[in-house]
């Protein structure tokens, strides 16, 4: 029962690590990093704002927020795909 | 299947308890408003607007009786995860980062936000790699969860202690801020305002606990968007004629940096490290709202963020959310509204600000020899604008705002009805109500279950459990006043430092228990010393200037410098000394499926079974 039980999570674990690579780390650098471009951008405009600023602050929190959400809504079917969920 | 208490049954007159508490919000305002209009003392409509609210906090507090101790210290885990988010979000901005946040961007604009892009990064650090297994753990406090992880009663009381000296730090610059704010609208001294909120906040916590927190900070987060969302929407209507002026402003913002122009303000290029964050003097407008990297360079903003981030992380009045929602699944949702108000606030935030400069720009900017308008003597009558020459003729510079009271330059400026001005106030005073009862109980919670209770071992009595809770609760209450009244220093500093310790302590163990099993007691005692000390030493020689900054990092993010450090020193540790054991690994196991008994519930079963057979 138990090694069973080892061998089934085991692919969960790495579709929950793979999770944190799409919804943390790609997001998070992009997050980090897209500010820094501010001045090299701000020569084009979008809907009236210069597009840099526009990234940095609609853009960042826009890729911020979609992330969690996304995250929420992938990490709940790997658990149900894996049979590792909660019955409530 | 196993027989479940109480526990997770949600009250499903939630929501209308919410909407009916945002209905008497509004009649309250319109009332007001109204009463304003025929003549009432400006000084009575302002006490109860800014005291009405308050008060209705404390009786939702106190209505929230909590008879059991899960009631006080896990609200018996039945807060849905919107209400839970609502709070998690007032408590990861806190009525300073609110203040702080937007005074700063309205003082020297963009660079401010690495702040805000700091909480949102450390929301998305916490519903990826801690909530959802705090929650499976689903124990009391942080520290509990710690000792479990390493079976250890050392690393459980240690983490109790170095934890709570940054939530203490967070307390005091919420009712640094509070009390500002309060003593600008109301009149008296912090030395009289201060134990008066204390004990005000004392009452509201100390009858429901985790249960009267979260109820009366649902009620405080209606307060806090509504009053910074309605004037924002009133004023975007009038500018640009629809009401969502989170992505309209792009004209007002052309606008507002041709007037920048005009009054030479003008970008300048500083040190890649640096971070000049406006301070609590007034300061005037110095640079242009969209000059990026004038005020903080660009690896400073970087490393800003980073330290913000970890600080959110590690904070555990966030983490002792995880707690309170029903199951793992609802607690990754609550994140998920964490992001989204955090996400609607910072969204706001710069529309606001960009707002208020228009309004301030145009009014002072090309004016010459022509009349002051009357908003400038309104802001200086409440202390939020020093004059310091000849504003009609000098122009913006000569105009110094405070930063703290950023957020009330745009009622006032626009010429709105004091009532909304009060509203505003009434709402940063909610965020702080909110953060700081979140972070006295967070403190008094880790002091009463894992350094007084955790000598006992966990078989203290339901009677003895709730009343050391409170007596712990009124003496961190009592010790907070006494610090704000004795610690002298900029509250958005003495913020984002707490922050930095936090992470630096908290993070690299609180990361590495979960996601690698072969970390062990010994590295966790060592990596929280480690980062607690490096980080602690190095912000008081610099703040008490007897050394100099190392390499230019500023003590503010240090914890982006040492918390890379601390997980060398945790992964060296670990693997240097013995692995642990079985037990620990299958904990581990448990904690990363999130299907199954919550692991607190049934060890505490267990182990009452285990005492009723003795």
């Amino acid at each position: 029962m138990r090694g069973r039980q080892r061998r089934q999570r085991r692919p969960y674990w790495r579709w929950t690590k793979l999770q944190l690579f799409t919804h943390l780390l790609v997001p998070g650098t992009a997050i980090l990093l897209a500010p820094l471009f501010f001045d090299e951008l701000n020569a084009s405009r979008i809907l009236g704002f210069p597009l840099g600023y526009f990234i940095a602050v609609h853009g960042v929190l826009l890729v911020g927020v979609l992330a969690v959400l996304r995250f929420v809504a992938r990490q709940d079917s790997v658990d149900r795909w894996h049979g590792v969920h909660e019955e409530i | 299947m196993v027989a479940r208490s109480h526990q997770g049954l949600i009250n499903p007159r939630l929501g209308s308890y919410l909407a009916i508490f945002s209905s008497a919000l509004v009649a309250l305002v319109i009332l007001l408003l109204i009463f304003s209009e025929l003549g009432t003392d400006p000084y009575v409509l302002r006490q109860v607007m800014i005291l009405g609210p308050v008060a209705i906090y404390v009786l939702i507090g106190m209505s929230c009786y909590a008879g059991e101790t899960d009631d006080y210290f896990i609200a018996s885990r039945a807060i849905p995860s919107f209400f839970n988010g609502l709070c998690g979000a007032l408590t990861t901005l806190g009525g300073t980062g609110l203040v702080a946040i937007a005074g700063s961007l309205f003082l020297i604009g963009y660079d401010a936000f690495s702040v805000g892009i700091g909480l949102l990064l450390g929301v998305m650090v916490l519903v990826s790699l801690l909530v959802p297994y705090l929650r499976k753990y689903g124990g009391q406090t942080v520290p509990s969860y710690l000792g479990r992880r390493f079976t250890s009663r050392s690393v459980r009381m240690l983490s109790a202690i170095l934890l709570s000296i940054p939530v203490m730090m967070l307390i005091v610059a919420e009712l640094k801020v509070g009390s500002a704010i309060v003593s600008m609208m109301l009149g008296g001294s912090a030395a009289n305002l201060v134990p008066v909120g204390c004990a005000i906040m004392f009452t509201t916590i100390a009858f429901g606990g985790m249960k009267g927190v979260t109820w009366s900070s649902c009620a405080q987060g209606v307060v806090v968007l509504f009053a910074l969302l309605v004037p924002l929407v009133v004023l975007s209507t009038m500018m640009t004629n629809l009401p969502f002026a989170q992505i309209t402003y792009g004209s007002i913002l052309t606008d507002v940096a041709r007037l920048e122009a005009q009054s030479g303000l003008a970008a300048r290029s500083i040190d890649a490290l640096a971070i000049n964050l406006p301070g609590r003097a007034p300061t005037a407008l110095d640079t242009p709202f969209l000059a990026a990297f004038s005020n903080v360079g660009t690896v400073g903003f970087v490393l800003l963020a980073l330290s913000v981030m970890t600080g959110v992380a590690a904070l555990p009045s966030i983490l002792m959310r995880a707690g309170t929602v029903p199951s793992v699944f609802e607690a990754r949702k609550s994140m998920g509204w964490v992001a989204v108000i955090v996400g609607l606030i910072l969204l706001s935030l710069p529309a606001y600000v960009v707002i208020a400069r228009h309004l301030v720009l145009s009014d002072l900017v090309g004016v010459t020899g022509g009349q002051v308008p009357n908003w400038v003597a309104n802001l200086q009558q409440l202390g939020l604008a020093a004059i310091s020459g000849d504003v009609a003729n000098g122009g913006l510079r000569s105009i110094e705002f405070s930063r703290d009271g950023a957020l009330l330059v745009l009622p006032v400026a626009a010429n709105f009805p004091d009532t909304v001005a009060h509203l505003v106030a009434a709402g940063v005073i909610a965020a702080i109500f909110a953060a700081a009862t979140a972070h006295f109980l967070a403190v008094a919670n880790m002091v009463t279950d894992d350094v007084i209770l955790g000598l006992s071992g966990d078989s203290a009595s339901e009677l003895a459990r709730a009343i050391v809770a409170r007596v712990v609760l009124a003496v961190v209450v009592t010790l907070g006043g006494y610090l704000v009244l004795n610690v002298s220093g900029d509250p958005f500093r003495i913020m984002l430092l707490a922050l930095s310790l936090a992470g630096s302590t908290g993070f690299v163990i609180l990361v590495l228990s979960i996601w690698w099993k072969r970390l062990n007691m010994v590295a966790a005692l060592v990596t929280m010393m480690s980062g607690f000390f490096l980080a602690g030493a190095y912000m008081f020689l610099t703040e008490q200037r007897v050394i100099g900054l190392i390499g230019g990092i500023d003590a503010i993010v240090v914890a982006a410098v040492v918390v890379p450090v601390t997980g060398v020193i945790a992964g060296v540790v670990s693997l240097l000394t013995e692995p642990p054991g079985r037990q620990v690994r299958d904990f581990v196991r448990d904690l990363r499926v999130p299907g199954g008994e919550t692991v607190y519930d049934r060890e505490r079963r267990m182990a009452r079974g285990r005492r009723r057979r003795q």
